[in-house]
């Protein structure tokens, strides 16, 4: 195995299940929450939940 | 969504400024309002649609405008129809307004301008805010969507149109709208923000970024799995056309060539009735012949049959006499007559004395020799009787035989001309000209489902191909894509958009799923309450009601008989509906479960029912729904306010003012019987 194929394998392995419920729980939040208000377009809506992922990966 | 209040301002029959306002509270949430008929009754429930919606559906004439006002209308002047509904949604307050004006011209004749509809919202901090016209129909929909709303505005008198529209399912919007009310919307929202198929979402924008850092053969390579991904969708869209078409083509070959099969034995029976028909001539050439063949033997032998016994008994008379065989062979009366003219006989002696003993036995002698011979006669007679007696021996066995042929004959003979009628009524219903259309338009059907075949093949094909290249791409990617360190905190980010993604698609999924079967089971449980009977209820993936008669086994007949059930349908999809968002709301478990309660409205909801199954329904009513208002005649009235007379918060009456004068009508507050907030 190449050291290509190592650093492959081991971004494989990074999601950390807790992490990505908490990404999912709120990415929902704020759907629903705009759902409602209906304050947002999809554009923004696809910025915001970047946002969401990359917080949540860079905290802890 | 919590009703709060209903303001109208010369709205059809009422004139002037009238109001409800409806029950909130939790315990007592029911409002009646008892109307005699023609007051308004159903006039105050289509009110909600008018003002969310300006829809005026049903009625005579369209006009809001009440009639008294329109006539006391001076030329040149206006009037203004207004309703105002006040309520709460998803914990913020709203007044929604729509109001319409009607000017008369000189002419006296009236024209309406298009109405108008105002929004107007509390802010957490007390201000009022005007929504953006633009935004006010949309926000309304966001509050109650226009097709969901008959479910909600529930109008007792139009069931059969609603229990169509149920069984037909407008069922994209239906379905749309259920999913509103049930809180998929988010996460549907959700899905779609996420789709790593499309180019523009998260994902789709985390690949641009690794692409736009990496190089141009990373870009390559990422056009090329969007590609392929198109394709695929592509060709995913044309192999489902393609199974329905190849569908269709096989079962118009299957129906062709059943119809061929038909003419086929429609040619083997002319085949068949060829063959019978020279089997019958035969048989009646058959039956000629043996009728001559017994003519012939009747004509021969009947006499020599019948004279049998006649010709024995001269046979046997004649052997015990002696008169046979006295003649000498080759002697003919010819010449006895020559010796007795020559006077001597062959012997010599003298034949000239007629009386001399010669003479007496050679006269003697000419009784026994031809042509005179009586020996001769009788030994001719007795070898034609014997041969006679011989050979009508058989005469009987013949006969016998001959009739039996001849009468199997006539039997095989009518058996022919049967069966050869029978044939003959059946290929006049056939025609051949069809069989030669059938045959081309099989051919012609054969050829195409060919080609479908051929092209749903290559499709797959080309799916296979596409999928194998986007495998390869991506891989290719990832391993050019680590190569720069600046793409992993990237990458990493896509990792979890996408398995972001994949959950909330296989939720999806499963809520979808959940919430179909446990709609299903709530319109059911509630079917059986209302209208016990061995009825069930099927929803299927589109939202569509299918109803089901157990008794009736498999036989899956769609019923929709009568009133009465037709109602029931209706009124359990809705109540189901409302139990479901319902049981959500009450679930704090559910992470999905943000979504509002909303009332129920019902016009007329009793009047095709029995009293027995009133008192159902009115057990039932006050806990389905967090709010529900009545609109009722007072005859049904009655009985309901009997039966849920716990249940009521606030009761109204509505009346005419004269009962000569249905153009004005008054709405009376009977009482009150909870803590107004």
């Amino acid at each position: 195995m190449n050291n290509e194929q190592v650093e492959y394998l081991e971004t494989e392995n990074i999601i950390d299940e807790n992490k990505l419920r908490l990404i999912v729980r709120k990415i929902i939040e704020l759907e629903n929450e705009n759902v409602k208000t209906k304050d947002f377009n999809d554009d923004a809506m696809k910025k915001k939940i970047a946002k969401i992922i990359e917080e949540e990966i860079k905290c802890c | 969504m919590l009703l709060k209040k209903i303001t109208l301002y010369n709205f059809r029959p009422f004139k002037g400024k009238h109001e409800i306002v409806f029950s909130t509270d939790k315990e007592k949430n029911i409002t009646l309002v008892m109307a005699e008929n023609g007051s308004g009754k159903t006039t105050l429930a289509k009110a909600f649609q008018w003002v969310l919606y300006g829809k005026m559906e049903g009625f005579k004439y369209s006009s809001a405008l009440n009639k008294l006002v329109e006539k006391e209308m001076l030329a040149g002047t206006s009037e203004t129809v207004k309703i105002e509904l006040e309520l709460s949604h998803n914990g913020k307050d709203y007044t929604i307004v729509r109001t319409q004006e009607y000017r008369k011209d000189i002419n006296e004749n009236i024209k309406a301008e298009n109405s108008i509809l105002d929004v107007i919202s509390k802010q957490d901090d007390g201000q009022t805010n005007f929504s953006n016209t633009l935004k006010n129909s949309t926000l309304v929909s966001s509050i109650l969507p226009e097709l969901l709303s008959k479910y909600f505005f529930f109008d007792g008198e139009r069931i059969d149109t609603m229990a169509k529209e149920v069984s037909i399912g407008k069922s994209e919007e239906f379905k749309t709208a259920v999913q509103n009310l049930l809180g998929l919307t988010a996460l549907m929202k959700s899905i779609e923000h996420l789709n790593p198929n499309s180019k523009d979402s998260v994902i789709g924008r985390y690949n641009s970024q690794i692409d736009a850092l990496g190089d141009k053969q990373t870009r390559d390579l990422r056009d090329q799995i969007y590609k392929a991904s198109e394709n695929i969708e592509k060709n995913n869209k044309r192999i489902e056309q393609i199974k329905e078409d190849v569908e269709y083509y096989k079962s118009e070959i299957a129906k062709s060539i059943r119809k061929i099969e038909s003419f086929a034995e429609a040619e083997k029976a002319q085949k068949h009735l060829n063959k019978l028909n020279a089997e019958l001539a035969h048989e009646k050439e058959y039956k000629r012949n043996a009728i001559v063949n017994l003519m012939s033997n009747f004509s021969k032998e009947t006499y020599s049959y019948f004279s049998r016994k006649l010709i024995k008994d001269a046979l046997e008379f004649l052997k015990e006499t002696d008169h046979i065989d006295k003649g000498i062979p080759g002697v003919r009366a010819e010449t006895v007559k020559h010796l007795l003219a020559r006077k001597k006989c062959l012997c010599g002696a003298d034949l000239t004395e007629p009386t001399c003993q010669e003479v007496r036995e050679l006269i003697e002698l000419l009784k026994f020799i031809p042509p005179q011979s009586l020996s001769t006669s009788i030994k001719d007679f007795v070898d034609k009787s014997n041969g006679s007696v011989r050979n009508s021996s058989n005469y009987y066995k013949n006969m016998t035989t001959q009739l039996g042929v001849i009468r199997q004959c006539s039997t095989n003979i009518d058996e022919k001309e049967n069966e050869i009628g029978d044939i003959d009524q059946n290929l006049l219903k056939t025609s051949n000209s069809e069989i030669t259309y059938l045959k081309n338009r099989q051919i012609d059907f054969e050829r195409t489902l060919k080609a479908r075949i051929e092209e749903l093949n290559n499709l797959k094909a080309d799916n296979i191909v596409n999928e194998r290249e986007k495998s390869n791409a991506e891989a290719e990617i990832n391993k050019l894509q680590l190569k720069i360190q600046r793409n992993q905190s990237i990458e990493i980010q896509r990792q979890y958009a996408k398995a972001a993604y994949d959950m909330m698609k296989m939720t999806y999924d499963f809520e979808e799923n959940k919430t179909r079967e446990n709609l299903e089971a709530e319109i059911n449980n509630l079917f059986k309450q209302i209208y016990a009977g061995g009825m069930r209820i099927d929803v299927d993936e589109k939202y569509r009601i299918t109803t089901y008669v157990d008794e009736l086994g498999d036989d899956n007949a769609n019923i929709d008989s009568n009133t009465a059930k037709s109602f029931s349908i209706i009124f359990a999809f809705i109540v189901g509906v409302i139990n479901l968002a319902k049981k959500k709301v009450n679930d704090k478990n559910n992470e999905n479960a943000i979504t509002d309660e909303y009332p129920l409205v019902m016009d007329a909801p009793l009047s095709s029912f029995d009293q027995r199954r009133i008192k159902n329904i009115c057990s039932t009513i006050p806990n389905i729904a967090r709010q529900v208002i009545i609109f009722i005649k007072d005859t049904d009235g009655n009985i309901a306010k009997e039966e849920m007379k716990e249940k009521i918060g606030i009761e109204y009456e509505v009346a005419l003012k004269d009962r000569e004068l249905p153009l004005d009508s008054n709405i009376t507050k009977v009482g009150e019987y909870y803590n107004v907030q």
